[in-house]
């Protein structure tokens, strides 16, 4: 009788977890799969996205990871085709700013996540993650046993990194010129503080397409109406009559505004005049032949630049801290007999300063995180009235287990720094048998 | 009273009330005029008004644009609106749109909805059109041509039954560029043009059958294609090259019984200026084409007949230039894209306007961008 109601018992702990596990809002299908299964947490930054400008005003002169492989910028190329050498580590922040907008609306965690805050991170369906949408080398986990790196995981959490990424991608692809992409400023020596010698850069961020296809983002395209007003980027206008890099464009000229105030000073850059034979010509269909030598456009006028940002001294350790990474338990034993069955959460806390950006490894396919991956702030973040802790739920999957009595753990790893990761011991404790047909194991 | 006296006291409230009859005359033909009655045509515009994640569709009588009716409201992907058929067939509307939940990108498959305006029925017609190209009914408003991309370049023209919705592939091709549905020409064969390193080609195609090449257009990117509406002729804008600036110029072509294409003669006043967006008159005997304005402050659209006689100007802006969306079926009113810039480049800001044959224009108000979807014939 005991082991009946337990069987009872059990069979429907196991499928309300699979249904659970099936439901749980990071579960979401995708077009292919991502980095990771669920979507992580991030931190959102001030409405006013001070901190965001303020880590791309680094980003756009390499202040941020210096010297860092991956998040660090590379040198920038300056000179015309044949000519080209390694120059400055600088791109034009504000153009990361205006790509952040159109990418993101300068967003780094989903919609519903308020201002000064943590939630779900902002994921599109092909896998762009947060701010600057970054999908390059987010679509599958690039770690060690199929898990998402720590390279993988500050992008998803942490608007710094994302940043810097975006920034460095950015960078490749203006550095794609000349060998795969044309490039712009053939009578500027094609030089990179001109704001509009980033014009095929731009185009190549969302994909250097060609015209009719379906992800046309030529200015030539018959797609797009012809004339067109200028994007004005105040939600008044679809975006499906612009190519990307004339939404860009746009609001760089026409800047959006948060809470009634532009986010940042008008910065009006020129396009292509397409009645000139010398931007027409590059951009006819003959020339659109790979590596798109004949493309070369010079730089339209009038020409724009960005002031060299100034960084404030202590903007890395603002942006970056030194998170370290702490749980609200060192073990935790999950129980199916319990109103919440199967199920256990701690609390990941930042003991350190900054934005932590934490990753959980289980050990044992039975045990499953969600989120995989989140933030935990320092004392020193702006929080209004905002969780500092990261909640990570814990859920044990019946099916999978071994033996009914079981131990496994849960690795915390923080991405970002070199704190010591965490590891909670996970046991399970199935006092029950049963056999039911369609499960993968019987006990 | 003298008589003479008697007849002149007589005449006061009898011309008074001549002028009185004379001055309601005048205003009510001047409110005509001015649209201040109803069309007897009943000619009715349709369109949308975008919202960031809904646009609103909407009818308005060609006199008073600003009096809209609801038709009904559609839900896309933030920041992307619905983009239509250029014409619509009776009282139906088209158009491509990415739905709430599908990705936020150009090139995510869009879904080609249908709409009846006349009863607010709305279907989806297909899951996997393009969004940037606009899809084109035939003839006889019974189907529909859109264009459907996969991945790895290829590209569809597919033929929808509005009755059945029965799909049908009438053209597949694999490119690195893309091909642009044009209309059904009177044979019912469908007329695409195809972009390729060599330029613009225009072909024409049945189901079934392989695509037979019609005319080498260009070697440019040619753009704005519209057919006639009998189906006997088809307009385009080429690039050419012209004083020291690269223009777009109109072009007409004949379609012969043999199925050829033929040039037709521009007319020798037709303008040489930069053009835009080409529409065909109601009756097939012409074609409208905007005008820049530069070097001048304004130009107002012109209608050029395809039989060689003398061009027809258009009521101009009172500055900038105007870009034809659509003649009523009546022929009475014309609807554009009216800019206050002077070049394509420098557009400035841009606004609907409905130009009626009188030489009348009436502003289309709207907060957001205006989508134009069509006119309507309501009686």
């Amino acid at each position: 009788m005991t082991s009946c109601r337990g069987a009872a018992l059990a069979l429907l702990v196991a499928t309300l977890a699979t249904l659970a596990l099936a439901t749980l809002p990071g579960a979401v299908p995708r077009a292919e799969a991502c980095v990771f299964l669920r979507d992580p947490h991030a931190y959102e930054a001030d409405a006013a996205r001070s901190m965001y400008f303020a880590a791309m005003d680094a980003a756009a002169v390499d202040a941020l990871f210096p010297g860092d492989p991956f998040f660090g910028l590379p040198p920038v190329e300056a000179g015309n085709r044949n000519a080209r050498t390694p120059g400055a580590r600088r791109v034009p922040q504000s153009l990361l700013r205006s790509i952040g907008w159109v990418e993101s609306n300068l967003a780094m965690a989903a919609r519903s996540v308020p201002f000064a805050a943590t939630g779900p991170a902002l994921v599109s369906f092909d896998c762009g993650y947060g701010i600057m949408q970054v999908t390059t080398g987010m679509t599958v986990p690039l770690g060690v046993n199929n898990q998402p790196t720590a390279n993988q995981v500050s992008v998803a959490t942490h608007y710094a990194y994302n940043i810097a990424r975006g920034a460095g991608i950015l960078a490749e692809k203006w550095n794609g010129a000349p060998e795969l992409r044309p490039l712009a400023g053939t009578d500027t020596n094609s030089d990179p503080a001109i704001i509009e010698n980033w014009y095929y850069a731009t185009w190549s961020y969302n994909g250097f397409t060609g015209p009719g296809t379906n992800r046309s983002n030529h200015p030539l395209d018959p797609s797009f109406a012809r004339p067109r007003e200028r994007y004005r980027c105040d939600g008044s206008q679809s975006r499906t009559r612009y190519p990307y890099q004339e939404l860009v464009w746009g609001c760089l000229a026409s800047p959006p505004s948060s809470r009634g105030v532009q986010l940042w000073a008008p910065r009006p850059v020129s396009l292509p005049d397409l009645s000139q034979p010398a931007f027409f010509g590059p951009l006819a269909l003959a020339n659109f032949v790979f590596p798109y030598a004949a493309m070369d456009l010079p730089t339209p006028q009038p020409q724009h630049v960005d002031p060299t940002p100034a960084v404030a001294p202590d903007l890395r350790a603002r942006a970056l801290g030194a998170p370290a990474p702490a749980a609200s338990r060192q073990s935790v034993d999950v129980r199916f007999d319990t109103p919440s069955g199967g199920r256990a959460t701690i609390e990941v806390s930042n003991s350190g300063s900054g934005v932590l950006s934490w990753h959980a490894v289980a050990s044992a396919n039975w045990i499953v995180v969600d989120p995989p991956a989140g933030v935990a702030l320092g004392a020193d973040v702006a929080c209004s009235g905002c969780a500092r802790t990261g909640a990570l739920l814990i859920t044990v999957n019946p099916t999978l287990l071994q033996r009914a009595a079981s131990r496994g753990s849960v690795t915390i790893t923080a991405a970002n720094g070199s704190a010591t990761p965490v590891t909670i011991s996970v046991g399970v404790e199935g006092s029950f048998e049963f056999g039911a047909p369609g499960t993968s194991r019987a006990y | 009273m003298p008589l003479a006296q008697r007849a002149q006291r007589a005449l006061v409230p009898i011309a008074g009330l001549a002028i009185a009859a004379l001055v309601l005359a005048g205003v009510v033909l001047l409110r005509a005029r001015d649209g201040g009655a109803p069309p007897p045509d009943g000619a009715t515009l349709v369109l949308a008004e975008f919202g960031n994640t809904v646009d609103r569709i909407v009818t308005a009588p060609a006199n008073r644009p600003d009096e809209r009716t609801p038709v009904v409201s559609v839900e896309h992907v933030a920041g992307w609106g619905i983009n239509p058929s250029p014409q619509a067939a009776g009282t139906l509307v088209a158009f491509t749109v990415l739905p709430q939940g599908a990705m936020p990108q150009r090139d995510s498959p869009a879904e080609l909805r249908l709409l009846d305006v006349a009863t607010g029925a709305l279907r989806t017609l297909a899951r996997d059109a393009d969004l940037l190209v606009p899809p084109l009914f035939d003839q006889a408003g019974s189907a529909l041509v859109y264009r459907a991309s996969s991945q790895g370049g290829q590209q569809a023209l597919v033929r929808v039954e509005l009755h059945s919705g029965a799909l049908r592939v009438l053209h597949r091709a694999e490119s690195a560029f893309g091909s642009f549905p044009v209309g059904f020409a009177a044979d019912d064969a469908l007329l695409f043009a195809s972009l390729s390193t060599a330029g613009t080609d225009l072909y024409r195609v049945r189901a079934g059958e392989a695509p037979q090449l019609l005319l080498h257009a260009s070697d440019q990117i040619t753009r704005d294609w519209r057919l006639s509406p009998n189906g006997r002729a088809v307009s385009y804008l080429e690039p050419v090259l012209l004083a020291e600036r690269v223009v777009h110029r109109l072009q007409v072509l004949e379609l012969g019984a043999d199925g050829a294409a033929r040039p037709a003669t521009p007319p020798a006043d037709a303008p040489t200026s930069e053009q835009f967006a080409p529409v065909w008159t109601p009756d097939s005997g012409a074609v409208t084409v905007g005008r820049e304005a530069y070097p001048q402050r304004r130009a107002g659209a012109v209608t050029v007949p395809v039989d060689g006689s003398m061009s027809r100007p258009l009521a101009p802006p009172a500055t900038g230039f105007d870009a034809p969306l659509g003649w009523s079926p009546d022929g009475r009113w014309l609807a554009a894209r009216s800019f206050d810039g002077v070049t394509a480049h420098e557009p400035g800001t841009e606004s609907m306007v409905l130009i009626s044959e009188s030489g009348r224009r009436f502003a289309v108000v709207g907060e957001a961008e205006l989508i134009f979807l069509g006119w309507v014939h309501r009686d």
